[in-house]
């Protein structure tokens, strides 16, 4: 009896071993949040310097993908561009190591410097500090809604709301569906993969297609036809509960949740 | 008979290690446009557990019983497969009022994949916008969201599901479809 314990616990431990082998392997697989770690980076990429590129940011292959949804929800880009306090065209002159937020998960910003060569609406510098997703703790860099961070060189259309970080002025785009980037004038522009109504209307767009369109809501925009978006607008009172969609029961009644 | 009965528990024990081992192969294989799954090496990003308000914990608590198994509509039936895709659920903490985060209600991510699944995934709140909602309402279709991500939901342009239209919070029939080809049974 004692000899069949000592099988049957060697065998438990096996399995055991087993198992926590799995977790490691996994671990070391994701890089999890044991283990080696990468700082997110401090060095700066330039475009115009042949030895720069963005690789200098992105010091780690990984690369995390990131989705959620936007406080807005736009049906087209009036909507869109009258809710931003500027919308731009410019090119990436470099990437760099932004504010780092959160208590727990944190990320550290991309703070991408644009030179702006149009105007559509608004107002802004010749040069904006624009802030995107850019790293998390271990220094994976973050591709969010589909956006991948941008790099020097590139040429971008952006709607943008405009606040403080650390006491900086940046911009940041108002959904994933707010940035294009302008990689070939013959084909679609590339954009995230937001919600928003606006991804569809816009996704087969080329750039010289989106620029006129962007001039187009300006005009309307002028001609006061389409008010800003507010954060939530989109959202049902919050007194009414959501209707279901047809052939849909109505949404189960709220139980009473324990305090 | 003794001898027997050793390899019987021996078997017994190392099936259930392989069986453990195997599990997220199980769900292995990729639907819809699922987010991590298109590039399956990907690892995403990932948030902790924190100290919960209590409105969140409970509304969080209330998604996962409710959008999540059996007995709400279009909820999995299947809480042995679909649990462990989704371990953790974390709320974070205030992520202010600029920057790229500030046009986020929350977001998800998952520091496991396995097979363009999910395996041991994450939801943020971002908290700084819970309380712009002021209604506990929001987080629920929010995190009915984020926990559809982790499932291996996209986004799409559609009223009738939480992946699109936060005034649910509840999946749509096209959602349920995808989850039940990935999972199994959905009600």
């Amino acid at each position: 009896m004692p000899s069949s314990r000592r099988v049957l616990s060697s065998a438990l431990f096996t399995g055991a071993v087993l198992v926590l082998s799995a977790c490691g392997a996994q671990a070391a697989r994701t890089g999890s949040n044991t283990g080696d770690r990468t700082s997110p980076p401090s060095e700066v990429a330039s475009s115009g310097q042949a030895s720069a590129s963005s690789d200098v940011v992105s010091k780690s292959s990984k690369k995390l993908q990131l989705a959620g949804p936007s406080v807005y929800r736009f049906d087209d880009l009036t909507d869109m561009l009258a809710t931003a306090n500027a919308v731009v065209e410019g090119e990436v002159l470099s990437v760099s190591r932004g504010v780092t937020k959160g208590q727990h998960a944190k990320y550290t910003n991309r703070n991408v410097l644009l030179k702006v060569t149009t105007l559509y609406s608004g107002t802004a510098p010749d040069t904006i500090t624009v802030s995107e997703w850019g790293w998390d703790e271990n220094g994976d860099e973050i591709t969010a809604d589909g956006w991948e961070g941008s790099k020097p060189g590139d040429r971008l259309l952006l709607y943008l709301a405009k606040g403080e970080e650390d006491g900086a002025t940046v911009y940041w785009a108002l959904n994933a569906n707010a940035q294009f980037l302008l990689a070939d004038e013959s084909k679609p522009v590339k954009t995230g993969n937001g919600p928003d109504a606006v991804g569809e209307k816009v996704k087969a767009l080329n750039p010289a297609a989106l620029r006129k369109a962007t001039v187009d809501a300006k005009k309307e925009v002028d001609a006061k036809k389409t008010p800003p978006r507010k954060p939530g607008d989109y959202l049902p009172s919050v007194s009414t509960d959501p209707t279901p969609p047809p052939g849909v029961a109505s949404n189960p009644a709220l139980p009473d949740m324990p305090k | 008979m003794l001898n027997r009965a050793v390899r019987v528990s021996t078997s017994i024990a190392l099936a259930t290690a392989v069986l453990t081992l195997s599990e997220s192969a199980a769900v292995a294989g990729n639907f819809g446009a699922p987010i991590g799954a298109s590039v399956q090496s990907n690892k995403w990003v990932f948030a902790y557990y924190t100290n919960l308000p209590i409105e969140l914990a409970q509304h969080t608590t209330w998604v996962r019983g409710n959008s999540i198994n059996a007995d709400s509509r279009h909820g999995l039936t299947s809480p042995g497969t679909s649990d462990h895709s989704v371990t953790d659920i974390a709320i974070d903490a205030d992520y202010g009022s600029s920057g790229p985060q500030a046009s986020q209600w929350g977001w998800a991510g998952c520091p496991s994949v396995s097979g363009g699944v999910c395996v041991h995934g994450h939801a943020t709140y971002n908290t700084y916008n819970t309380n712009q909602a002021t209604s506990g309402w929001p987080i629920r279709a929010t995190m009915c969201q984020e926990i559809g991500h982790l499932l291996g939901l996209g986004h799409r342009y559609a009223s009738d599901s939480c992946m699109q239209n936060l005034g649910a919070y509840y999946y749509g029939a096209h959602d349920a479809g995808h989850l039940a080809a990935q999972y199994g049974t959905v009600k």
